[in-house]
């Protein structure tokens, strides 16, 4: 009877220990899955951002550099899912994640620097245009008025001369 | 000339001068796309980089390295996968005709960001781990790619035709697409058949 108690709680201990461990097995899984899918977010977000600043005219080259050590982290924490090596897969992703985030709001800054910068550009264009049509039109109409009046001297100064058709 | 003619000239003039003055305004709030068709590179190279010196007779516990690149010439940057798979003669293969890619699960991917008109490239290595022969087939148990092992478990029947045991070790190019914000196959795959000696 003692035996068959012992071996009761053996069993119940057995069951119990084996489903913590799954239990706990399956957190560590899903727990390294949303890492991983957090960094690939994150990945898709920050290249987003450079992408945004490099259509304004943002030079992005050290940005992709970055965007580079990050997409290497997160081939090291996909290896690493597929092996159930979650502990590593987590602290891949986290790595990847924290690249991806500061490179995403380094593309935002550069992108409001280039913004700024772009509208002082636009700026100095439109004068220097305005100031360059004024001065065409200006230097334009003088030429003119001192082309006519010239023209004008010219043909009162000119003696007629008169044919006489004698044929 | 009379003098009217004389002012047409110099209108014309003066409109060619303000046009010329205004260009700087222009510039401003106009750019001129890229007239040259958007396009990708994937290439795969011998460890020498060049393609005739594939490693095309492949024995078990060998290392053997290859070269994997992308060029970007799609006038910005872009994100790229290069999903790394392998197959045997029967399995299926990407399809450019109908730009589908292999429906066969990946291996090992590189996540890569390629600036306009540059190149990434990166050396590869693998190792075929288990390779055993069954009857008249060999199959692969696992492939060694950068030092990882990935179970692939792949058969292949003797190829009478070509003489061996046939494999292929290909990658696929995806795009990450900015209007649709999903990756998408590029319709780039490139391979290195591998006969295996068992």
């Amino acid at each position: 009877m003692h035996t068959a108690k012992l071996f009761f709680v053996v069993i119940l201990f057995l069951f119990l220990g084996s489903f913590c461990f799954f239990a706990m097995a399956a957190t560590d899984q899903q727990t390294a899955f949303s890492a991983l899918n957090r960094a690939e977010q994150a990945t898709v977000s920050a290249f987003q951002a450079v992408f945004k600043a490099e259509i304004i005219g943002g030079n992005v080259s050290d940005l992709l550099a970055q965007m580079n050590v990050a997409g290497m982290y997160m081939t090291k924490a996909q290896v690493a899912f597929g092996f159930e090596n979650f502990h590593e897969t987590v602290s891949q992703a986290s790595q990847c994640y924290g690249i991806s985030s500061t490179v995403e709001s380094q593309a935002n800054s550069l992108r409001i620097e280039v913004g700024i910068r772009d509208n002082a550009d636009a700026v100095v264009r439109i004068v220097v245009s305005a100031i360059s049509i004024t001065v065409v039109c200006v230097v334009s109409f003088l030429a003119w008025r001192g082309f006519k009046r010239n023209y004008h001297r010219r043909f009162l100064k000119m003696k007629l001369e008169v044919s006489s058709d004698e044929s | 000339m009379n003098l009217d003619e004389y002012r047409v000239v110099f209108a014309v003039a003066t409109l060619a001068l303000i046009l010329v003055g205004a260009t700087p305004a222009i510039s401003a709030f106009f750019s001129f796309p890229n007239a040259a068709n958007p396009f990708s590179e994937l290439w795969a190279l011998g460890p020498t980089h060049v393609m005739r010196d594939y490693p095309l007779e492949v024995n078990t516990d060998t290392d053997y390295r290859i070269f994997v690149g992308v060029g970007n010439h799609m006038h910005s940057s872009s994100y790229y996968l290069v999903n790394v798979k392998f197959r045997n003669q029967t399995q299926t293969s990407p399809d450019s005709l109908v730009s589908t890619p292999s429906p066969l699960p990946l291996l090992y991917q590189y996540r890569i960001f390629v600036g306009d008109e540059q190149l990434w490239e990166t050396n590869l290595t693998f190792r075929l781990v288990d390779l055993y022969t069954v009857g008249n087939s060999t199959i692969i148990g696992n492939l060694s790619i950068n030092g990882e092992n990935f179970k692939v478990n792949s058969p292949a029947a003797w190829d009478s035709q070509n003489g061996g045991f046939y494999y292929q070790l290909f990658f696929e190019l995806w795009r990450y697409n900015t209007t649709t914000g999903s990756f998408q196959f590029d319709n780039r795959s490139v391979w290195i058949w591998l006969k295996a000696n068992p």
